[in-house]
């Protein structure tokens, strides 16, 4: 940062609440606008879905007479792009390839914020409740998230996941698709949270030493007092941080679990089962494996580029 | 130090208990009937049932916990009159699927994902630090902003979608491997030129994701460990900058590079589910897949998770050995 | 490959297209006559699956590894003769020399061993042996997946469960009776059935007939090496790498009638990613290589398109009918209305073309018996040669069949149509049949009726829906004979008997009077009045619905420019092994 910087931000010091500070960086970080932009675009698209598609004319579950030829590939360059079906058309059946990424999307963005949500959740209310009260409780649960982490998780879920699913229908909470999506997002959660479980336990152990909260013990504050006033606030930024790195790894993670054939099945579509399908085509029609590649890599980017960027204007001296 | 060891290890062996058991628990209440899955065409209630006896399922999920165990110590005989044989300890049990006691699974499927692990761990710790050091030293410079680059390609690239395109568009478009050969193990020993073309677009594609979180940890770590005291000190005293990197920062900023490595690469050791399928590699992860999807191979399923776990387990004790010896203050601490 | 191997005959749930291949039109083969067979050299086979679904002959039970090991690794007392066309479909004595003698009434068959011939460590094949052998199967907690026709033809008492009274070798329970029902004498062995059995010998085709040498029986573990007396031997299996042949220095040229061994060595690499193994075959990059499995469809249409590969290809009628099973068990698919309805609304045009078009997958059928079996098919009426059928589906007739079953059967209506419950279709979870799926939902909603999809992973897909509790309203299926006889299809498939039934019918009101002709025509002893009863029976499973849009598959098979001697070895539909060498 060069001195003139410094001196800005010195000279508006006094005005300013830490929110407008990380604002102000978060600000003169080029990239993470763009990137910000970016992700808003991917998230308000994937929102509008059905607005979007039948502005486009099309919509994901129909089939498209003419658009495949005699040996069900789509007729035209570049997997069957033209005016109509922007990205082309889905071999072997002939919907539309745009919608079916724009619906997919709208699932993987589903499945990640709700596990993000959820993950953050867990971790911040056993995070504090241990790192606060510390005894015995504190030590059992650092037992189990130990043992937790020794799983194979990505296994255990492949391995658990279509007997869940039975469990889950045969229960009659949730059916089909819904099932399978609640089941991906139960074992994200249950194999995720720790991470973050972790890192606000230490955090709260060091702020319960701080001289604030040490100040407000004396001053007889109760506990849920001095958890909701004095250390929630601090956290915060830790939580925003956590959650824009995490965004996007569930978003692949999603997408990975979708194409080994754990969670969402047709009619319905996700990035992984598109990519599962196009790899039989790729020699004859590669524009159905590169277009959803690309695609949801520079969803993961946006997301990764603006996690970056609000850590570093949280959180200034972690990353730079 | 003793004292300490003999406490870690204890409760290690405590955890390789409650896990084994746990994902005994797990399978067992699942339900999946492997006894129906596995029984042939004249599948009547009682071909099942005497299925589930030749599977061992016939009894309480303690009673079979109690001969998984006994067969891990002194082996473990399977079959009746003429058919019966035996698998010397230890025994993970029996795969009818494949015919092969699972401790031969086993032990055929680990030195391919064990090549796996220690040639990625090789090349992303090396590519990883290497890059993320350079970044440090060159902070805000264009090697900085290539290798930002570069960790955010890495990161953004799910292992299925690298290992798709580089299978697909690099090592099979520009003929890169013998495809009849693809995936074979060969011992490092007898062809070390075939085992390195078996794994090296493995390593690649493991490499690129880990390498990136690396450089990314590599390079926070070093920017801060040159700002603490003692290095402005090495600094003031007119050390050079290559010294001070060398004897000084390096050895702060990577301890906690090792701990993490260590457990990555003790998760790897487990199989890598996704690099080894797009590769063919007969590996653990490949083992405990086709176990799970094609057969329900029960003993299989058991035998690769609770390893997985295991593989976890000792990483971890290791590194808190390792600390220990380092750092007197935690044998005191826990 | 199918986890569960119960039927030679079942046809694999992975593949969109499968192993085998079928009959008469093929539209090529390199069995040049001007060409002359090479000897030496090495022959490999490429293959997607991870091992042969089994090798220990009393397991073997499809038409690819019976065709496979039969050529290469062991004998049976009669064989289907190694040639081109029709001819193949005839038996020939292998370790026999005759192709068994039948008495009373095709209740006894007695076959005479052929001299001087030698398990491969140089021991005789005796009369003891091939009786192992055939006790083998029996043992049904050890040896699994094999076909019954032994154990459920030889003349041994069952208890009240309805099993054997004998449980094999292994526990020899039961021995006597087992010794009663195969005698030896000599070099003669005696079959004596509970039935008349007139092609008792075709079901001696299957390996499970074959001898097996007592003191090299590893139990379970002989699936990994078995002992062999044909011209090769193992010299290495690894499951999920490769198996390996060599020739077997005891087998003699002048004890064996059949076989001609060309290579010195076979090789099968197993487990090859599917676009590798697709590379290998359209680069030609082994050039001693055959795929054991069809390409994936855009690469097979690629390799049918390059006019260089035209000696190193066929395409042919497979022997199997897919088809589309209806659960009819009560609260199930029991209203006939509903099920045609599903049936006049299906886009069969779309989902043939999905998996190869009409000339690499097949066309639709009107029978569950194929039209190779000669005799016994005879087109049927009614299904796609009404009136109302169109190939692409039609919506309106289809729901003015959903507006009569308001009537006919109002909860299978309330069933069929209501979006809390709806019809679910079992598949088997592939990239392809997920957007048959799709192809299927989006035909039948058009017609008002709700379907919805179970997908179960691939190699558990026939254990979990020939299991009666698991089975959901309509399962994908497919089926081909065992031999040259419907007695191997319609009662397979339709008699609760059957090894195979899916429509779990025996509760219809239709079964009572189909089971009877059914049995009746089973036992009939004139051929062509036989094949008169399967022809009216398969008009009567048509009629009911039991099963729905069944197509004729083809199946195609391809080799590299330097193997030769290639044929499709009809009954067994797939390359006559035995015939294939490597060129110079």
């Amino acid at each position: 940062m060069t001195a003139v910087v410094l001196e800005e931000e010195s000279q508006e010091i006094v005005q300013r609440t830490p929110k407008q500070i990380a604002w102000g960086r978060f600000k003169r970080n080029k990239v993470g606008i763009y990137a910000g932009c970016a992700t808003i675009f991917f998230l308000s698209v994937s929102a509008l879905a059905p607005v979007i598609t039948r502005l486009f004319g099309v919509d994901n579950h129909s089939i498209y007479d003419g658009t495949l030829n005699e040996f069900a590939m789509p007729i035209g360059a570049m997997g069957g792009i033209s005016w109509a079906h922007p990205l082309g058309v889905e071999p072997g059946v002939g919907r539309d390839v745009f919608a079916l990424l724009l619906y997919g999307s709208q699932l993987s963005f589903l499945v990640a914020i709700i596990s993000t949500v959820a993950a953050i959740g867990i971790g911040m209310l056993i995070g504090i409740a241990t790192g606060y009260f510390k005894g015995k409780v504190d030590a059992s649960v650092g037992r189990f998230s130990d043992f937790l982490l020794s799983f194979p998780g990505t296994f255990m879920i492949i391995a658990l996941s279509l007997p869940l699913v039975q469990r889950v229908e045969a229960a009659g909470i949730a059916h089909e698709n819904a099932a399978r999506i609640l089941v991906l997002v139960i074992f994200l959660v249950f194999f995720g949270w720790t991470g973050f479980y972790r890192l606000i336990r230490s955090q709260t152990m060091s702020l319960r030493e701080r001289d604030f909260v040490m100040a407000a013990q004396a001053m007889g504050a109760s506990s849920w007092r001095i958890i909701v006033k004095e250390l929630l606030p601090n956290l915060w930024p830790t939580a925003i941080v956590f959650i824009s790195l995490s965004l996007p790894g569930y978003i692949a993670a999603e997408a990975t679990f979708s194409f080994l054939g754990v969670g969402v099945q047709a009619p319905a579509s996700t990035f992984g089962l598109v990519l599962s399908d196009a790899i039989a085509y790729w020699r004859e029609d590669p524009a159905y494996l590169l277009i959803p590649c690309t695609i949801l890599i520079a969803i993961v980017l946006a997301l990764n580029l603006l996690g970056d960027a609000v850590r570093d204007a949280l959180d200034p001296k972690a990353g730079r | 130090m003793l004292k300490y060891l003999a406490r870690r290890l204890s409760a290690t062996f405590l955890v390789i208990t409650l896990v084994s058991m746990s994902v005994f628990g797990i399978f067992a209440v699942l339900p999946m009937d492997p006894a129906a899955l596995t029984c042939g065409k004249a599948c009547s209630a009682p071909v099942i049932e005497a299925n589930r006896h030749r599977l061992g399922l016939d009894v309480p999920v303690q009673v079979q916990y109690g001969r998984f165990v006994k067969g891990l110590f002194v082996g473990r005989d399977f079959g009746e009159g003429a058919a019966a044989f035996h698998c010397p300890a230890p025994a993970f049990g029996y795969s009818f699927n494949r015919h092969e006691c699972v401790t031969t699974l086993v032990a055929e499927a680990f030195p391919v994902t064990l090549s796996l692990a220690v040639g990625a761990f090789v090349l992303w710790l090396s590519v990883g630090v290497s890059l993320g050091i350079l970044a440090a030293r060159k902070k805000n410079e264009w090697q900085d902003r290539a290798a930002t680059a570069f960790v955010l390609i890495g990161t953004s690239l799910p292992t299925f979608i690298s290992g798709i395109l580089i299978l697909l568009f690099v090592a099979l478009k520009f003929n890169l491997i013998n495809p009849i050969e693809m995936g074979r193990w060969v011992s490092p020993l007898e062809d070390p030129v075939a085992w390195f073309r078996t794994f090296i677009f493995p390593w690649i594609v493991l490499a690129l994701l880990y390498a990136a979180t690396y450089t990314r940890f590599t390079r926070s770590n070093v920017i801060e460990t040159s700002t603490e005291d003692y290095i402005r000190t090495a600094r003031a005293k007119g050390l050079n900058e290559r010294d001070i990197l060398r004897k000084h920062t390096l050895r702060a900023a990577l301890a906690p590079i090792i701990t993490l490595a260590g457990l990555d690469f003790a998760g790897l050791l487990g199989g890598a589910i996704i690099t080894e399928g797009i590769f063919n590699l007969p590996g653990l992860g490949r083992l405990s897949i086709r176990a799970v999807l094609r057969d329900y191979d029960l003993p299989t399923i058991l035998a690769t998770t609770i390893l997985a776990a295991v593989f976890v387990i000792v990483a971890n004790l290791l590194v808190d050995i390792l600390y220990a010896y380092i750092d007197p203050r935690v044998r005191v601490a826990s | 490959m199918s986890g569960l191997k119960t039927s030679r005959r079942i046809l694999a749930s992975t593949a969109a297209i499968a192993l085998a291949v079928g009959v008469t039109v093929a539209s090529g083969t390199s069995a040049n006559a001007a060409e002359k067979p090479v000897t030496g050299g090495t022959l490999y086979f490429v293959t997607n699956a991870e091992q042969f679904d089994h090798i220990d002959p009393a397991r073997v039970y499809t038409g690819r590894d019976i065709a496979f090991l039969n050529s290469y690794l062991y004998r049976n007392l009669v064989s289907y003769k190694p040639v081109a066309g029709s001819a193949g479909s005839s038996l020939v004595a292998d370790l026999a020399t005759n192709t068994g003698v039948p008495s009373n009434a095709a209740k006894t068959w007695k076959f005479t061993l052929r001299a001087g011939v030698t398990w491969e460590d140089g021991s005789a094949v005796t009369c003891a042996d091939v009786k192992y052998g055939v006790s083998r199967p029996f043992a049904g907690d050890v040896i699994t997946d094999g076909p019954q026709y032994l154990v459920q033809a030889l003349d041994i008492p069952t208890d009240k469960d309805g099993a054997s009274v004998y449980k094999g070798p292994y526990k020899k329970t039961g021995q006597a009776a087992f010794d009663k029902a195969v005698t030896c004498s000599g070099n003669t062995i005696t079959f004596n059935l509970n039935r008349s059995f007139a092609d008792f010998n075709y079901a001696l085709t299957y390996p499970a007939g074959a001898p097996v040498k007592a003191s090299k029986d590893t139990g379970d573990k002989y699936d990994l090496r078995p002992f062999s007396n044909g011209p090769y031997k193992i010299s290495s299996y690894k499951i999920g790498d490769q198996l390996e042949l060599e020739r077997n220095a005891a087998w003699k040229k002048s004890s064996d009638t059949v076989r001609t061994p060309y290579p010195d060595n076979i090789v099968v690499r197993f487990g090859l990613a599917e676009d590798v193994r697709d590379q290998i075959m359209l680069e030609d990059q082994i050039p001693n290589t055959a795929s054991l499995d069809a390409l994936q469809p855009a690469n097979l249409r690629a390799f049918f398109a390059d006019p260089t590969k035209k000696a190193q290809r066929f395409n042919v009628y497979d022997p199997y009918v897919r088809y589309a099973a209806m659960n009819v068990k009560k609260g199930h698919m029991d209203c006939l209305d509903i099920r045609k309805a599903v049936f006049f609304a299906i886009n069969t045009q779309a989902l043939i073309d999905l998996s190869g078009g009409r000339e690499f997958y097949g066309d639709p059928g009107d029978n569950p018996v194929k039209p190779v079996l000669g005799l016994d098919y005879a087109k049927t009426t009614g299904n796609i040669h009404d009136a109302n059928w169109k190939i692409t589906g039609n919506a309106t007739y289809a729901a003015s069949l959903l507006e009569k079953a308001k009537t006919s059967c109002p909860d299978a209506y309330s069933r069929a149509t209501a979006a809390d419950k709806g019809i679910i279709w079992d598949l088997s979870n592939t990239a392809t049949s997920q957007k048959a799926a799709v192809l299927i939902g989006d035909a039948v909603k058009a017609a008002g009726i709700n379907l919805k999809f179970n997908f179960i992973p691939s190699g558990q897909y026939y254990s979990t829906v020939q299991n009666r509790d698991k089975q959901n309203d309509i399962s994908t299926a497919g089926w081909g004979a065992d031999w040259a006889n419907a007695s191997t299809v319609i009662p397979e498939l339709f008699t609760k008997e059957g090894g195979f039934n899916l429509s779990q019918n025996w509760d219809d009101a239709a079964y009572a009077a189909f089971k009877k002709k059914s049995d009746a025509t089973k036992v009939e002893t004139n051929r062509a009045k036989q094949a008169k009863g399967w022809q009216e029976l398969s008009q009567y499973v048509m009629d009911q619905y039991w099963i729905i849009r069944p197509v004729f598959s083809k199946g195609q098979e391809v080799w590299g420019s330097k193997v030769g001697g290639v044929y499709y070895w009809e009954p067994q539909g797939n390359f006559g092994f035995g015939g294939m060498y490597v060129k110079n």
